[in-house]
Protein backbone atom coordinates (compact mmCIF):
# COMPACT_ATOMS: atom_id res chain seq x y z
CA UNK A 1 0.00 0.00 0.00
CA UNK A 2 2.51 2.43 0.74
CA UNK A 3 4.63 1.42 -2.59
CA UNK A 4 1.38 2.40 -4.04
CA UNK A 5 1.21 5.88 -2.72
CA UNK A 6 4.61 6.71 -3.04
CA UNK A 7 3.80 5.82 -6.91
CA UNK A 8 0.72 7.39 -7.18
CA UNK A 9 2.52 10.68 -5.81
CA UNK A 10 5.05 10.09 -8.41
CA UNK A 11 2.98 10.37 -10.99
CA UNK A 12 1.23 13.03 -9.98
CA UNK A 13 4.02 15.33 -9.34
CA UNK A 14 4.42 14.42 -13.37
CA UNK A 15 1.33 15.56 -14.03
CA UNK A 16 -0.27 18.84 -14.00
CA UNK A 17 0.82 20.81 -10.96
CA UNK A 18 -2.38 22.76 -9.94
CA UNK A 19 -5.00 20.28 -10.66
CA UNK A 20 -8.15 20.93 -13.19
CA UNK A 21 -9.23 24.60 -13.73
CA UNK A 22 -12.85 25.27 -13.06
CA UNK A 23 -13.80 25.86 -16.47
CA UNK A 24 -17.65 26.46 -15.32
CA UNK A 25 -16.80 29.86 -14.82
CA UNK A 26 -16.11 30.63 -18.36
CA UNK A 27 -18.99 28.93 -19.69
CA UNK A 28 -20.14 33.09 -21.38
CA UNK A 29 -17.38 32.62 -23.47
CA UNK A 30 -17.47 29.75 -25.90
CA UNK A 31 -13.87 30.18 -27.06
CA UNK A 32 -12.15 29.68 -23.63
CA UNK A 33 -14.84 27.66 -21.85
CA UNK A 34 -13.82 24.65 -24.60
CA UNK A 35 -10.21 25.66 -24.56
CA UNK A 36 -10.26 25.41 -20.66
CA UNK A 37 -11.76 21.66 -21.21
CA UNK A 38 -8.53 21.03 -23.66
CA UNK A 39 -6.46 22.29 -21.32
CA UNK A 40 -7.85 20.14 -18.65
CA UNK A 41 -7.60 17.05 -20.55
CA UNK A 42 -3.88 17.47 -20.42
CA UNK A 43 -4.00 15.91 -17.14
CA UNK A 44 -4.29 12.90 -18.26
CA UNK A 45 -1.58 12.60 -19.85
CA UNK A 46 3.01 12.53 -18.39
CA UNK A 47 3.97 15.90 -17.92
CA UNK A 48 6.46 16.95 -21.42
CA UNK A 49 5.11 14.48 -23.38
CA UNK A 50 3.78 15.49 -26.70
CA UNK A 51 0.49 15.25 -26.02
CA UNK A 52 0.59 16.94 -23.40
CA UNK A 53 2.02 20.23 -24.84
CA UNK A 54 -0.04 20.12 -27.28
CA UNK A 55 -2.78 20.66 -25.38
CA UNK A 56 -1.81 23.31 -23.91
CA UNK A 57 -1.06 24.51 -27.22
CA UNK A 58 -4.05 24.54 -28.53
CA UNK A 59 -6.04 25.53 -25.81
CA UNK A 60 -3.18 28.90 -25.92
CA UNK A 61 -4.29 29.24 -29.88
CA UNK A 62 -8.15 28.82 -29.20
CA UNK A 63 -8.22 31.07 -26.33
CA UNK A 64 -5.22 33.44 -25.93
CA UNK A 65 -5.91 34.85 -22.84
CA UNK A 66 -5.98 31.88 -20.80
CA UNK A 67 -3.01 32.47 -18.33
CA UNK A 68 -3.38 28.75 -16.60
CA UNK A 69 -2.65 27.13 -19.68
CA UNK A 70 1.11 29.32 -20.47
CA UNK A 71 1.35 28.68 -16.91
CA UNK A 72 1.11 24.60 -17.17
CA UNK A 73 3.07 24.26 -20.45
CA UNK A 74 5.95 26.76 -19.15
CA UNK A 75 6.64 23.82 -16.26
CA UNK A 76 7.89 21.26 -18.44
CA UNK A 77 10.37 23.79 -19.91
CA UNK A 78 12.03 24.83 -16.38
CA UNK A 79 12.12 21.30 -15.34
CA UNK A 80 14.51 20.71 -18.23
CA UNK A 81 16.72 23.78 -17.99
CA UNK A 82 14.68 25.25 -20.37
CA UNK A 83 14.69 28.71 -18.95
CA UNK A 84 14.45 31.08 -22.12
CA UNK A 85 11.33 29.27 -23.21
CA UNK A 86 9.77 29.02 -19.81
CA UNK A 87 10.14 32.62 -18.68
CA UNK A 88 8.34 33.65 -21.95
CA UNK A 89 5.55 31.32 -20.86
CA UNK A 90 6.16 32.42 -17.51
CA UNK A 91 5.87 36.26 -18.68
CA UNK A 92 2.65 35.57 -20.40
CA UNK A 93 1.07 34.43 -17.65
CA UNK A 94 1.89 37.02 -15.18
CA UNK A 95 1.27 39.47 -17.46
CA UNK A 96 -2.11 37.83 -17.79
CA UNK A 97 -3.02 37.23 -14.10
CA UNK A 98 -0.25 38.73 -12.06
CA UNK A 99 -2.27 38.16 -8.63
CA UNK A 100 -2.37 34.33 -9.39
CA UNK A 101 0.96 33.94 -11.34
CA UNK A 102 3.80 35.91 -9.66
CA UNK A 103 4.29 33.77 -6.21
CA UNK A 104 5.16 30.88 -8.74
CA UNK A 105 7.80 33.38 -11.21
CA UNK A 106 9.17 34.31 -7.91
CA UNK A 107 9.38 30.86 -6.53
CA UNK A 108 11.22 29.30 -9.53
CA UNK A 109 13.78 32.27 -10.16
CA UNK A 110 14.70 31.67 -5.77
CA UNK A 111 15.18 28.01 -6.11
CA UNK A 112 15.89 27.09 -9.71
CA UNK A 113 18.41 30.27 -10.47
CA UNK A 114 19.24 31.53 -7.39
CA UNK A 115 17.88 34.93 -9.35
CA UNK A 116 17.45 36.93 -6.24
CA UNK A 117 16.75 40.39 -7.51
CA UNK A 118 14.37 39.09 -9.95
CA UNK A 119 13.06 37.15 -6.71
CA UNK A 120 12.59 40.42 -4.81
CA UNK A 121 10.91 42.67 -7.50
CA UNK A 122 8.14 39.73 -7.88
CA UNK A 123 7.83 39.43 -4.42
CA UNK A 124 7.57 43.11 -3.59
CA UNK A 125 5.11 43.37 -6.74
CA UNK A 126 2.81 40.74 -5.39
CA UNK A 127 2.72 42.43 -1.47
CA UNK A 128 1.75 45.80 -3.43
CA UNK A 129 -1.28 43.92 -5.39
CA UNK A 130 -2.49 41.58 -2.62
CA UNK A 131 -1.93 44.69 0.09
CA UNK A 132 -1.39 41.85 3.23
CA UNK A 133 0.99 40.45 5.52
CA UNK A 134 0.29 36.90 3.77
CA UNK A 135 1.10 36.87 0.39
CA UNK A 136 1.51 33.11 -0.38
CA UNK A 137 3.41 29.90 0.22
CA UNK A 138 6.11 28.62 -2.49
CA UNK A 139 5.48 25.77 -4.67
CA UNK A 140 7.13 23.07 -2.62
CA UNK A 141 5.13 24.11 0.13
CA UNK A 142 7.67 24.25 2.48
CA UNK A 143 8.08 28.29 2.67
CA UNK A 144 6.35 31.19 3.48
CA UNK A 145 6.76 33.60 0.39
CA UNK A 146 8.23 36.07 3.15
CA UNK A 147 11.04 33.31 4.34
CA UNK A 148 11.89 32.90 0.38
CA UNK A 149 11.68 36.94 0.29
CA UNK A 150 14.01 37.43 3.60
CA UNK A 151 16.60 34.84 2.05
CA UNK A 152 16.51 36.07 -1.45
CA UNK A 153 18.09 40.04 0.74
CA UNK A 154 19.98 37.13 2.53
CA UNK A 155 21.95 36.34 -0.60
CA UNK A 156 22.23 40.01 -1.91
CA UNK A 157 24.01 41.08 1.17
CA UNK A 158 20.89 42.35 3.41
CA UNK A 159 20.89 39.93 5.94
CA UNK A 160 20.07 42.58 8.53
CA UNK A 161 17.08 43.30 6.53
CA UNK A 162 16.48 39.42 6.22
CA UNK A 163 16.77 38.66 9.69
CA UNK A 164 14.32 41.63 10.12
CA UNK A 165 11.89 40.05 7.62
CA UNK A 166 11.49 36.62 9.06
CA UNK A 167 11.37 37.99 13.12
CA UNK A 168 8.26 39.94 12.14
CA UNK A 169 6.65 37.55 10.18
CA UNK A 170 7.09 35.12 12.80
CA UNK A 171 4.46 37.29 15.11
CA UNK A 172 2.22 37.17 12.93
CA UNK A 173 -0.08 34.72 13.46
CA UNK A 174 -1.05 33.81 10.30
CA UNK A 175 3.00 33.20 9.45
CA UNK A 176 3.01 29.67 7.68
CA UNK A 177 6.11 27.59 9.60
CA UNK A 178 7.82 26.29 6.94
CA UNK A 179 10.14 23.34 7.60
CA UNK A 180 13.64 24.73 7.24
CA UNK A 181 12.78 28.04 8.87
CA UNK A 182 14.40 27.84 11.84
CA UNK A 183 17.47 26.39 10.28
CA UNK A 184 17.50 29.71 8.46
CA UNK A 185 16.98 31.87 10.54
CA UNK A 186 19.59 30.35 12.64
CA UNK A 187 21.93 30.99 10.30
CA UNK A 188 21.64 34.01 9.48
CA UNK A 189 22.41 34.88 13.19
CA UNK A 190 25.25 32.49 13.04
CA UNK A 191 26.54 34.31 9.97
CA UNK A 192 25.44 37.82 12.04
CA UNK A 193 27.72 36.99 15.16
CA UNK A 194 24.58 36.09 17.26
CA UNK A 195 25.80 33.36 18.50
CA UNK A 196 23.94 32.70 21.41
CA UNK A 197 20.60 33.26 19.50
CA UNK A 198 21.89 31.08 16.71
CA UNK A 199 22.13 28.44 19.35
CA UNK A 200 18.27 29.10 20.29
CA UNK A 201 17.05 29.03 16.89
CA UNK A 202 18.83 26.07 16.20
CA UNK A 203 17.35 24.13 19.15
CA UNK A 204 13.86 24.98 18.17
CA UNK A 205 14.67 23.73 14.44
CA UNK A 206 15.75 20.47 15.61
CA UNK A 207 11.82 20.30 18.06
CA UNK A 208 10.19 21.05 14.69
CA UNK A 209 12.33 19.17 12.36
CA UNK A 210 15.27 17.35 13.23
CA UNK A 211 18.46 17.12 10.09
CA UNK A 212 22.25 17.31 9.80
CA UNK A 213 21.96 20.76 8.71
CA UNK A 214 20.78 21.68 12.14
CA UNK A 215 23.22 20.08 13.62
CA UNK A 216 26.16 20.61 11.17
CA UNK A 217 25.30 24.81 12.04
CA UNK A 218 25.26 24.21 15.51
CA UNK A 219 28.65 22.32 15.34
CA UNK A 220 29.93 25.43 13.67
CA UNK A 221 28.17 27.80 16.48
CA UNK A 222 29.75 25.94 19.38
CA UNK A 223 32.85 25.81 17.52
CA UNK A 224 32.40 30.07 17.50
CA UNK A 225 31.38 29.90 21.13
CA UNK A 226 34.83 27.41 22.48
CA UNK A 227 32.35 25.04 23.07
CA UNK A 228 34.14 22.14 21.85
CA UNK A 229 32.58 19.21 23.69
CA UNK A 230 29.01 20.28 22.39
CA UNK A 231 30.86 21.16 18.90
CA UNK A 232 32.49 17.75 18.45
CA UNK A 233 28.73 15.89 19.41
CA UNK A 234 26.91 18.13 17.09
CA UNK A 235 28.75 17.23 14.44
CA UNK A 236 29.28 13.61 14.78
CA UNK A 237 25.12 13.72 14.82
CA UNK A 238 25.31 15.72 11.44
CA UNK A 239 27.53 12.88 10.21
CA UNK A 240 25.03 10.48 11.52
CA UNK A 241 21.72 12.13 10.41
CA UNK A 242 22.97 12.92 6.76
CA UNK A 243 24.05 8.78 6.50
CA UNK A 244 20.29 7.94 6.97
CA UNK A 245 19.00 10.32 4.89
CA UNK A 246 18.06 12.96 7.07
CA UNK A 247 18.68 15.93 5.15
CA UNK A 248 17.90 18.74 3.12
CA UNK A 249 16.83 17.44 -0.48
CA UNK A 250 14.96 18.18 -3.73
CA UNK A 251 15.47 16.57 -7.02
CA UNK A 252 14.77 19.77 -8.92
CA UNK A 253 17.33 21.87 -6.64
CA UNK A 254 19.84 22.80 -3.92
CA UNK A 255 18.29 24.19 -1.43
CA UNK A 256 18.90 27.47 0.79
CA UNK A 257 22.18 26.10 3.68
CA UNK A 258 21.69 22.48 2.00
CA UNK A 259 25.35 21.15 2.93
CA UNK A 260 26.84 17.61 1.48
CA UNK A 261 29.05 14.79 3.60
CA UNK A 262 32.50 16.85 3.06
CA UNK A 263 31.28 19.93 4.38
CA UNK A 264 30.34 17.69 7.44
CA UNK A 265 33.87 15.67 7.11
CA UNK A 266 35.79 19.19 6.54
CA UNK A 267 34.22 20.57 9.72
CA UNK A 268 34.80 17.15 11.92
CA UNK A 269 38.33 17.61 10.90
CA UNK A 270 38.07 21.61 11.89
CA UNK A 271 36.86 20.79 15.00
CA UNK A 272 39.44 17.66 16.05
CA UNK B 1 24.96 2.86 -10.73
CA UNK B 2 22.07 4.11 -8.90
CA UNK B 3 18.97 3.01 -9.18
CA UNK B 4 15.08 3.65 -8.89
CA UNK B 5 12.55 1.13 -9.37
CA UNK B 6 9.31 3.34 -9.67
CA UNK B 7 11.40 5.78 -12.63
CA UNK B 8 10.93 2.96 -14.89
CA UNK B 9 8.10 1.19 -14.17
CA UNK B 10 6.57 5.08 -14.39
CA UNK B 11 7.59 5.45 -17.67
CA UNK B 12 7.19 1.39 -19.19
CA UNK B 13 3.13 2.89 -17.90
CA UNK B 14 3.92 6.29 -19.66
CA UNK B 15 5.03 4.92 -22.13
CA UNK B 16 1.61 2.32 -22.93
CA UNK B 17 -0.92 4.88 -21.63
CA UNK B 18 0.83 7.62 -24.29
CA UNK B 19 -0.25 4.69 -27.24
CA UNK B 20 -3.37 4.20 -25.60
CA UNK B 21 -4.27 7.50 -25.46
CA UNK B 22 -2.61 9.03 -28.59
CA UNK B 23 -6.19 8.43 -30.06
CA UNK B 24 -7.15 11.54 -28.16
CA UNK B 25 -4.78 13.71 -30.14
CA UNK B 26 -7.15 13.24 -33.87
CA UNK B 27 -9.88 14.29 -31.42
CA UNK B 28 -8.23 18.03 -30.62
CA UNK B 29 -9.65 20.98 -32.24
CA UNK B 30 -6.49 22.69 -32.64
CA UNK B 31 -4.11 23.40 -35.40
CA UNK B 32 -0.78 24.68 -33.54
CA UNK B 33 2.74 22.91 -34.84
CA UNK B 34 4.45 21.77 -31.89
CA UNK B 35 8.13 21.00 -31.61
CA UNK B 36 8.37 17.10 -32.77
CA UNK B 37 9.86 14.47 -30.17
CA UNK B 38 9.38 11.09 -29.30
CA UNK B 39 8.51 10.82 -25.65
CA UNK B 40 9.73 13.91 -23.52
CA UNK B 41 10.39 17.53 -24.55
CA UNK B 42 14.28 17.34 -23.02
CA UNK B 43 15.26 14.73 -25.49
CA UNK B 44 18.27 15.71 -27.53
CA UNK B 45 18.19 14.11 -30.95
CA UNK B 46 21.55 13.24 -32.70
CA UNK B 47 22.85 16.35 -34.99
CA UNK B 48 25.95 15.07 -37.40
CA UNK B 49 27.33 18.57 -37.02
CA UNK B 50 27.60 18.69 -33.48
CA UNK B 51 27.66 15.40 -31.92
CA UNK B 52 30.54 12.11 -31.61
CA UNK B 53 28.87 9.93 -33.62
CA UNK B 54 30.63 6.90 -31.61
CA UNK B 55 28.18 8.69 -28.79
CA UNK B 56 25.50 5.79 -28.79
CA UNK B 57 21.89 5.60 -26.85
CA UNK B 58 20.97 2.11 -25.56
CA UNK B 59 16.87 3.58 -26.24
CA UNK B 60 16.85 6.83 -28.53
CA UNK B 61 13.25 7.19 -28.13
CA UNK B 62 12.92 6.78 -24.57
CA UNK B 63 14.89 9.79 -22.35
CA UNK B 64 13.83 10.79 -19.26
CA UNK B 65 14.85 14.12 -17.07
CA UNK B 66 17.59 13.47 -14.02
CA UNK B 67 14.82 14.84 -11.88
CA UNK B 68 11.71 12.97 -12.60
CA UNK B 69 10.97 10.17 -10.18
CA UNK B 70 12.57 10.56 -6.93
CA UNK B 71 16.43 10.71 -7.88
CA UNK B 72 17.64 14.16 -8.55
CA UNK B 73 21.21 15.22 -9.64
CA UNK B 74 23.84 12.24 -8.70
CA UNK B 75 27.15 12.60 -9.21
CA UNK B 76 30.07 10.95 -7.47
CA UNK B 77 31.47 12.85 -4.98
CA UNK B 78 28.13 14.69 -4.87
CA UNK B 79 27.29 18.83 -5.64
CA UNK B 80 30.50 19.45 -4.18
CA UNK B 81 33.23 17.62 -6.39
CA UNK B 82 30.99 18.89 -9.21
CA UNK B 83 31.23 22.52 -8.12
CA UNK B 84 35.06 22.10 -7.03
CA UNK B 85 35.97 21.21 -11.00
CA UNK B 86 34.23 23.95 -11.80
CA UNK B 87 36.09 26.41 -9.61
CA UNK B 88 39.48 24.44 -10.07
CA UNK B 89 39.72 24.88 -14.13
CA UNK B 90 37.66 28.40 -14.61
CA UNK B 91 39.64 31.14 -15.02
CA UNK B 92 38.07 33.77 -13.27
CA UNK B 93 38.81 37.47 -15.03
CA UNK B 94 37.07 40.63 -14.45
CA UNK B 95 34.87 41.04 -17.57
CA UNK B 96 32.02 43.99 -17.37
CA UNK B 97 28.62 43.30 -18.25
CA UNK B 98 29.71 39.71 -18.68
CA UNK B 99 26.74 38.37 -16.76
CA UNK B 100 24.12 36.09 -16.83
CA UNK B 101 23.54 31.80 -17.17
CA UNK B 102 25.13 29.44 -19.40
CA UNK B 103 22.99 26.46 -19.50
CA UNK B 104 24.60 23.13 -20.61
CA UNK B 105 21.78 20.41 -21.65
CA UNK B 106 23.18 17.10 -22.77
CA UNK B 107 22.30 13.05 -21.92
CA UNK B 108 24.07 10.61 -19.73
CA UNK B 109 23.86 7.42 -21.85
CA UNK B 110 23.30 3.74 -20.61
CA UNK B 111 26.85 3.68 -19.56
CA UNK B 112 27.33 6.66 -17.57
CA UNK B 113 28.91 8.40 -20.17
CA UNK B 114 28.06 12.40 -21.26
CA UNK B 115 27.51 13.21 -24.36
CA UNK B 116 25.19 15.39 -26.82
CA UNK B 117 25.69 18.63 -25.74
CA UNK B 118 23.48 21.83 -26.10
CA UNK B 119 24.18 25.41 -24.70
CA UNK B 120 21.90 28.13 -24.40
CA UNK B 121 23.01 31.35 -22.83
CA UNK B 122 20.93 34.13 -20.86
CA UNK B 123 21.04 37.59 -19.01
CA UNK B 124 19.74 37.76 -15.64
CA UNK B 125 16.10 38.40 -17.41
CA UNK B 126 16.35 35.02 -18.62
CA UNK B 127 16.44 36.67 -22.83
CA UNK B 128 19.24 35.11 -24.86
CA UNK B 129 22.30 36.59 -25.27
CA UNK B 130 26.03 35.62 -26.17
CA UNK B 131 29.40 35.64 -23.76
CA UNK B 132 32.21 36.12 -24.60
CA UNK B 133 33.96 33.13 -25.96
CA UNK B 134 36.82 33.12 -23.41
CA UNK B 135 34.00 32.29 -21.21
CA UNK B 136 31.64 29.95 -22.73
CA UNK B 137 34.38 27.93 -24.75
CA UNK B 138 35.78 27.13 -20.83
CA UNK B 139 32.41 26.33 -19.41
CA UNK B 140 31.28 23.91 -22.12
CA UNK B 141 34.98 22.40 -21.48
CA UNK B 142 35.02 21.86 -18.07
CA UNK B 143 31.00 20.15 -18.72
CA UNK B 144 32.67 17.88 -21.23
CA UNK B 145 35.51 17.11 -18.48
CA UNK B 146 32.71 16.01 -15.71
CA UNK B 147 33.17 12.56 -15.77
CA UNK B 148 31.35 11.46 -12.18
CA UNK B 149 28.03 11.12 -14.46
CA UNK B 150 26.27 7.36 -13.61
CA UNK B 151 24.07 5.31 -15.74
CA UNK B 152 20.44 4.53 -14.39
CA UNK B 153 19.74 0.99 -14.29
CA UNK B 154 16.62 -1.38 -13.51
CA UNK B 155 16.75 -4.82 -12.86
CA UNK B 156 19.75 -5.21 -15.43
CA UNK B 157 18.77 -3.01 -17.79
CA UNK B 158 20.02 0.57 -18.54
CA UNK B 159 18.79 3.68 -19.73
CA UNK B 160 19.67 7.03 -21.33
CA UNK B 161 18.73 10.48 -19.09
CA UNK B 162 18.32 14.16 -20.19
CA UNK B 163 21.12 16.43 -17.69
CA UNK B 164 21.23 19.66 -17.38
CA UNK B 165 23.34 22.42 -15.74
CA UNK B 166 23.38 25.83 -15.47
CA UNK B 167 26.19 28.33 -14.52
CA UNK B 168 25.72 31.56 -13.02
CA UNK B 169 28.79 34.72 -14.68
CA UNK B 170 28.55 37.92 -12.82
CA UNK B 171 31.30 40.15 -14.45
CA UNK B 172 32.80 37.03 -16.22
CA UNK B 173 33.58 35.58 -12.63
CA UNK B 174 31.67 32.07 -11.41
CA UNK B 175 29.12 32.54 -9.12
CA UNK B 176 26.99 29.73 -8.79
CA UNK B 177 26.43 26.06 -10.30
CA UNK B 178 23.04 24.81 -10.79
CA UNK B 179 20.42 23.25 -9.88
Amino acid sequence: MKKLLYFLILVSFQMSIFGQQNCEILKDNSKCYRACLIMNEESLFRQGSFESQKHLSDAIEMCPTLSNAYFEKSVAYLKRGRFVEWKMLMDKAVELNPEKHLSYRAWCQFSFLHNYEETIKDLNQLSVIKNTPFIGVGQSGDYDLRMVLALSYKFTERKEKAIDIIETALQDEDYYVGLYDYLHLGVLYLENNQLEKAVNSFQKQIEENELAEVYYYLAKTYHNLEKELEAKRSIERALEMYNKGRKMHSNYYQYADQIYEKDILDLQKKIG
Amino acid sequence: MFNFKNMSILFKISRIWNVLLCLAMFSCVGTTTEEKYYNDLGEIRFDEKLDDINFKLCHEDYTFPFNYGGVGLVYTGEKRELEKTYFDNYKNTRIEGQTGFITIRFIINCEGKAGRFRVEEMDLNLEPKKFDDTISTQIINITKSLDGWQAYEYEGITYDYQQYLTIKIEDGRLKDILP
